[in-house]
């Protein structure tokens, strides 16, 4: 069931929030409103595969057991041990799931399990395994039952998070709660929606036939230009932005519409003006997950910026495997881990541009960023590096430029050609006009959080939404409901990590 | 609080009255699938009307009947007047039903031959853009006579892109609209002549249907359609009977979940009160006698396939089965 289906629309969401609001209401009860909401959660889970259901409601069980351990054994050198098994564990199942065929291909093993990968295991298993590193440091107290199958399970961040820490989402729950829906969370939650349906309808699903038909042009073999090559790599860009922007936006207003924030994941990213602060705005609970419980724990930059640039590089590394158990994903972890590094180098000499504040500094770093982050998506979607290095090669001018024919002079020079911007004859290229509009959107449009003026979890600083933001979101939402009576119902990117 | 939620709303309903708008102001702009499919249906109308003249045999279906029939041929083995009046399988058996029935008249013979995907039709579930390009076009009198509710669910499956596409292509001063029309050989009794030479490949060849795995289940609409026409016919004293389409030979046909299937549509016609003529492996060809697809036959194949269905339809037109 995805958020732009009608199952989802017309069925599912209204029921669960009917339901959550009638029994906190009527019975003034938080804990059935959030037992109701739990099953809902396991329903939508096993929608979409029930034979994967039982590893989630293990999981929880397992974790919060041992989550019950370690606060038990806090002083002792007991509890230390039984975090690193409940690490062990959650990890040892994602491996075993997501990361076993993949290594079995890398030694040569004829041995294949062939597993299908469960629906948004690696955001769950991160998110237990912040549990239990949060209770172990005594930063959180373990839960009610009810309260961390909620946690982990609540429907608008299970699939592909943000990922919600305890101390983010407890607290929340826990609050002496209202019982009725406060108007400000309704209506910014709704908005939220329909900002989010729109954009993953509209914008991300608009420009994927260009991205396919270039990618695929480029996994059959086909040599591309310059141009092709810059316009695939756009279009993904652009797709996955939105896309992901998209799935964070309803994340947040489902959340509000239950009552509850969940955090900031993406702000802008395309508008940063360095790599770490890319980093800083896109995925942002993944960038902090991997700064608070693997870079810091590795030492962080406190042993000098050599050894806090080898942490970086492992640490992004780690974070391309954890999108996808290929070598494109740990490519472009590297990638991005070597351009933080010299982004950090940078930073250490001072250097004006390093903190640009001139407007022309800040566009050219803006602009800088984008492209190096668009060369980098390539080895995201390809689905092997040597397609990659054939695109990027394309990309930086190995593979020659290609020329509108009309500027042809006799003969072709030795890397430049005149056949043509497009001499591949890629389909869907009406779409290029949409790709230009949707670069301009993203540098100069403001960021839907923004413009709901929602902040993490200020709860009492939250305003209803203007009229005329109102006014648009109901536009937004028709035409978000109409693309559901659409043939195409396409998957978020982040559902398959 | 009441301004908030008309404030919303109505920015729902303007949503809502700009696509209608929309839709309105792109009937008269079809898009190429669409210019293509229309000028098929303009062949097949074109035919329809020089065969004004009672009585005449109609072999009507989707493209499997275009490129499989040879109406003349037909006509001679039987010694009747015989019309192609195959049109495509994107277009839905209601669509092709109500394109033919003006041109149906007391004592005309109808036969049948659907693709077996079209028992799967949905007048607004899972709709082809074939479909919807048509219906948003050069057939919108025809979507206007759909129930409301089907009409409806139609009207929002509609692409927005599809609108832009049409808007695209009435404007575009570079190509003539013309230039999308269908390209095939039509003749004057609706058969395809230009299916020459065998052009499927080998990885073409499945159908579907014959998945022993795949489920199959007759649709309620598909019941409504085909009742609705068996009720015509015999108010008309059209007699009419059902055959079963050309297809790329099969292995799995022989499969009790394959043959269970094919009882299905048995039971189906039978429940109507029609006759089905002949086993589907009947009409099942080798690689030698198609031509695109898996259901087209070159004219080799149209030949041996006319004959087939002539030897069928003989007991039928002598008067010893059937309506």
């Amino acid at each position: 069931m995805l958020f732009n289906e009608q199952a989802f629309l017309f069925y599912f969401l209204p029921v669960c929030f009917c339901g959550f609001w009638i029994l906190r209401s009527k019975l003034r009860s938080t804990n059935c409103s959030y037992f109701w909401c739990l099953i809902c959660s396991f329903f939508f889970y096993g929608f979409h595969g029930w034979h994967h259901l039982p590893l989630l409601i293990c999981s929880i069980l397992v974790n919060y057991l041992l989550g019950r351990v370690i606060q038990k054994e806090k002083a002792s050198r007991l509890g230390f041990f039984i975090m690193w098994v409940g690490i062990a564990l959650n990890l040892g199942v994602l491996g075993v799931f997501k990361y076993a065929d993949f290594f079995l291909g890398v030694v040569e093993s004829q041995i294949h399990f062939g597993l299908a990968l469960p629906l948004a295991i690696s955001f769950f298993t991160f998110q237990q395994v912040a549990y239990l590193v949060d209770l172990r440091r005594g930063e959180i107290k373990p839960p009610s039952f009810l309260n961390y199958a909620f946690f982990v399970s609540f429907f608008p961040q299970l699939i592909a998070g943000p990922i919600v820490r305890c101390q983010q989402l407890i607290p929340q729950i826990k609050e002496k709660a209202t019982f009725r829906l406060r108007r400000e969370d309704f209506w910014c939650g709704l908005c939220l929606f329909a900002m989010g349906l729109f954009k993953k309808t509209y914008f991300a699903d608009g420009v994927r036939p260009l991205t396919e038909s270039i990618f695929d042009a480029a996994h059959s073999g086909t040599i591309l230009s310059f141009t092709e090559a810059w316009i695939g790599g756009l279009s993904f860009g652009m797709q996955i932005y939105f896309d992901f922007s998209a799935y964070s936006d309803m994340a947040i207003g489902m959340g509000l519409l239950f009552g509850l924030s969940l955090p900031i994941n993406f702000n802008s990213p395309y508008k940063a003006t360095s790599l770490i602060d890319f980093w800083r705005r896109w995925h942002i609970t993944l960038s902090e997950f991997l700064r608070d419980y693997l870079y810091k724990p590795l030492g962080g930059n406190r042993s000098g910026v050599s050894r806090g640039i080898t942490n970086v590089l492992l640490v992004m590394a780690l974070g391309g495997l954890w999108h996808g158990a290929a070598w494109t994903f740990v490519a472009w972890g590297i990638f991005h881990g070597i351009l933080i590094g010299f982004n950090h180098l940078f930073r250490a000499t001072g250097s004006r541009f390093s903190r640009p504040k001139s407007i022309l500094l800040v566009w050219s770093s803006r602009l800088t960023v984008f492209l190096v982050v668009t060369i980098s998506w390539i080895y995201f979607r390809c689905q092997n590096l040597s397609t990659a290095w054939e695109m990027t090669s394309s990309m930086i001018g190995i593979n020659g430029f290609d020329l509108p024919r009309s500027l042809g002079l006799d003969g072709n020079l030795s890397c430049v050609r005149f056949e043509g911007l497009f001499p591949n004859r890629i389909a869907e290229l009406h779409l290029v006009p949409v790709l230009g509009f949707l670069i301009l959107f993203v540098w100069f449009a403001p960021n839907s959080c923004n413009l709901l003026k929602y902040e993490n979890f200020e709860v009492s600083k939250r305003k209803q939404p203007t009229l005329p933001v109102l006014f648009i979101c109901g536009i937004l939402l028709f035409f978000g409901i109409k693309s559901s009576f659409e043939q195409i119902n396409l998957e978020f990117i982040y559902f398959r990590f | 609080m009441i301004r908030v939620i008309i404030t919303f709303l109505g920015g729902l309903l303007i949503a809502c009255l700009g696509f209608f708008a929309l839709l309105k102001f792109i009937e008269d702009k079809p898009v190429p699938n669409a210019v293509f499919s229309q000028s098929i249906i303009d062949a097949k109308l074109s035919s329809a009307r020089s065969f004004a003249s009672t009585p005449k045999t109609v072999v009507v279906g989707g493209s499997n009947v275009l490129f499989g029939i040879d109406s003349q041929l037909l006509g001679e083995l039987t010694g009747r007047r015989v019309l192609n009046f195959g049109c495509a399988a994107g277009f839905g058996p209601e669509l092709i039903l109500h394109l033919l029935k003006p041109h149906l008249h007391s004592g005309d013979s109808v036969i049948m031959r659907w693709e077996y995907h079209q028992y799967l039709f949905t007048r607004s579930g899972t709709v082809n853009l074939t479909y919807l390009n048509l219906l948003t076009s050069t057939q919108n009198e025809f979507m206007r006579e759909l129930p409301i509710y089907d009409r409806t669910r139609l009207c929002l499956s509609i692409p927005v892109s599809l609108c832009w596409e049409g808007v695209q292509t009435a404007y575009n001063p570079f190509v003539d609209t013309d230039l999308y029309r269908c390209s095939w050989a039509i003749d004057s009794m609706g058969n395809v002549r230009s299916n020459l030479g065998v052009k499927i490949n080998d990885s073409e060849m499945g159908y579907d249907f014959f998945d022993p795995n795949s489920s199959f289940k007759i649709t309620t609409d598909v019941d409504d359609i085909f009742s609705d026409f068996v009720k015509f016919c015999r108010q008309k004293k059209i007699s009419f009977i059902v055959s079963w389409p050309n297809v790329a030979f099969q292995d799995a046909h022989a499969h009790p979940l394959v043959q269970k299937k094919i009882e299905n549509i048995i039971e189906f016609w039978r429940d109507l009160g029609v006759v089905v003529l002949g086993r589907p492996d009947n009409y099942m060809f080798k690689k030698h006698d198609l031509y695109d697809t898996v259901y087209h036959l070159n004219q080799q194949g149209v030949r041996k396939c006319t004959k087939l269905l002539a030897d069928d339809l003989a007991d039928w037109f002598s008067g010893s089965v059937g309506n």
